[in-house]
C-alpha cells in the first residue's frame, strides 16, 4: 500500500488530538485541579519512543495549540513543552531502560519544570496563579504515566511505527 | 540543541509580542480556528445530551413548560411596556438636561462551547467569532447580570473572561448610594472582591452592585452582584468587602453579547 507510511503520522496526530480534547473537556469542581497534563505526557511519550521523528518541533506546535485552546499567552506552553521535549530527547536512551516507577519520577521532574515555567510566565504577565493548582497536576501526571505509556505503546505497535 | 534554542527564542518572542501588542490577535484567530474541531468534539456529548433530553421529554412536560414560558413572556412584556415609557421619559429628561443621549445597545445570543475554570483563570469559549461581528472587549451578559468580556476572538469562536477571573475588574457602583468602585475577580466563581472601599464607607450586606459605565467597556446600569460581607480592617485603609455575582457564572449554556452603537454586529 502506498499510503502505509501515512498511518504513523495519522496515529500520532490522533493521540495529540485526544490529548488536546482531554485538556479542555469540562470537568466538575475538583477534576480541574487534578486534571493530568495530557499534552506534555503524550509529547513525552512520542519523543522517547521515536526521537528521530518527533522532537522539539512537534512539541512547539502542540504547545502553540494548547495556548490557543486555553487562552494563555501565545508561546507560553510552546516554550515549556519544547524544553520538556528537549530533555526527553536528550535522555531517551536512558529513559527507555528505566522501570516504570523510575520513568514516572523522570516524567514528574520534567513536568515539574514545565509547570514551573508556566507559573513563572504567569507571574511575569501579571497573573495570580495559586502554586498548588499548578503543581498538583504534575503529581497526578507522574502517577498515571505508566498507564499512558502502556496505552501509547499499544497504539505505536498497532500502527507499526518502528 | 540549536533547534531547541531557536524554538525557545521564537516562543519567548511570541509571548512578548502577544503580551504588549495586538498584531498577534490575527495569528491567534487562525490558531483558534485550527483548534475549533477539538472544542466542538469536546462539547458534542453535552450538546447531544441536551438535544436528546428535549426530544425525549414528554408532551405533558412540554405543555407545562410552554404554559410557564408564555406566562413569563407575558409578564416580561408588561414590564417591557413600562420600560419603554420610562425610556422615553428618560430621554426627554436627558434632553432637558442637555445631556448626551445614551446609545441603546443590541444583544445577540451566543452558546457556550467550553468552560475553563482554574483558580487562576476563569474563561469560557463561545461559539461566535468574527463571523458574528464579535470584538475584543465586548461585554457579555445573561438574564441576571454581567457575565464578563471578550478577550480573544477567532473566526468561529471567541474566549471570554468571566468577571470572577483574577485579572478582571468591573467598574461598579453601589445602587443604594451611587458610590463608584471596582469589583475585582477572585478566581472563585461565587465571589467578587471590592478592595478599594475605605473602612468608613456606607456599605452593608445585601447592597446591590450595578455597572457604573465608567471606563466605557460595560454598559451602565446592569446588575453585577450583591454584597455578602463587610469587614472593616482597623489596621488598613480599606475594608474587606466581598460580593456574590448575580449572573449564573459557569452554569449557563447561553449568554448575550452586547453590541453598542459603534459595533453593530452581524446577523
Amino acid at each position: 500500500m502506498k499510503t502505509r507510511w501515512l498511518r504513523g503520522p495519522i496515529a500520532v496526530a490522533l493521540t495529540v488530538f485526544a490529548a488536546l480534547a482531554l485538556t479542555v473537556i469540562p470537568l466538575p469542581g475538583w477534576g480541574d485541579i487534578l486534571r493530568p497534563l495530557w499534552a506534555p505526557l503524550v509529547v513525552f511519550y512520542w519523543v522517547i519512543a521515536l526521537p528521530e521523528r518527533f522532537s522539539v518541533g512537534l512539541a512547539w506546535i502542540v504547545g502553540l495549540l494548547v495556548d490557543a485552546l486555553t487562552g494563555s499567552l501565545l508561546g507560553a506552553h510552546a516554550l515549556a513543552l519544547t524544553l520538556v521535549a528537549f530533555l526527553a530527547a536528550r535522555w531517551h536512551l536512558k529513559l527507555r531502560m528505566f522501570p516504570p516507577w523510575q520513568q514516572s519520577i523522570a516524567v514528574g521532574t520534567a513536568l515539574g519544570l514545565y509547570a514551573f515555567i508556566l507559573f513563572w510566565i504567569d507571574g511575569m504577565a501579571g497573573g495570580t496563579g495559586h502554586p498548588v493548582a499548578r503543581f498538583l497536576p504534575v503529581v497526578v501526571s507522574a502517577a498515571i504515566w505508566p498507564l499512558t505509556f502502556a496505552l501509547l505503546r499499544a497504539v505505536r505497535r498497532r500502527f507499526v511505527l518502528a | 540543541m540549536l533547534r531547541t534554542l531557536l524554538l525557545a527564542a521564537a516562543a519567548v518572542a511570541l509571548m512578548m509580542v502577544d503580551h504588549r501588542y495586538q498584531p498577534v490577535a490575527s495569528a491567534r484567530g487562525v490558531l483558534m480556528a485550527v483548534v475549533y474541531p477539538v472544542e466542538w468534539i469536546v462539547n458534542a456529548p453535552t450538546h447531544a445530551g441536551r438535544t436528546l433530553s428535549t426530544d425525549l421529554s414528554s408532551r405533558r412536560h412540554l405543555l407545562a413548560e410552554n404554559k410557564r414560558l408564555k406566562r413569563d413572556l407575558m409578564m416580561a412584556q408588561t414590564e417591557l411596556e413600562r420600560l419603554n415609557t420610562l425610556k422615553q421619559e428618560n430621554s426627554r429628561l436627558r434632553r432637558l438636561l442637555n445631556a448626551v443621549a445614551e446609545m441603546p445597545g443590541r444583544v445577540v445570543a451566543a452558546g457556550i462551547l467550553a468552560i475553563d475554570l482554574h483558580p487562576f483563570q476563569n474563561l469560557v469559549t463561545l461559539n461566535a467569532g468574527t463571523n458574528l461581528g464579535v470584538h475584543t472587549g465586548q461585554p457579555l451578559l445573561d438574564a441576571d447580570g454581567v457575565v464578563g468580556q471578550i478577550v480573544h476572538v477567532g473566526p468561529l469562536s471567541a474566549k471570554a473572561m468571566l468577571i470572577t477571573d483574577p485579572a478582571s475588574a468591573v467598574p461598579v457602583e453601589i445602587e443604594r448610594t451611587g458610590l463608584a468602585t471596582l469589583a475585582v475577580g477572585t478566581g472563585n466563581l461565587s465571589e467578587l472582591s471590592l478592595p478599594y472601599l475605605p473602612n468608613n464607607t456606607d456599605v452593608k450586606p445585601g447592597d446591590r452592585l450595578i455597572t457604573s459605565g465608567l471606563g466605557g467597556r460595560y454598559p451602565r446600569g446592569y446588575p453585577v452582584g450583591v454584597v455578602t460581607a463587610v469587614a472593616p480592617q482597623p489596621g488598613d485603609p480599606f475594608a474587606k468587602v466581598t460580593a456574590r455575582p448575580l449572573a449564573h457564572l459557569g452554569r449557563e449554556h447561553q449568554v448575550l453579547l452586547y453590541f453598542t452603537g459603534k459595533h453593530r454586529g452581524k446577523k
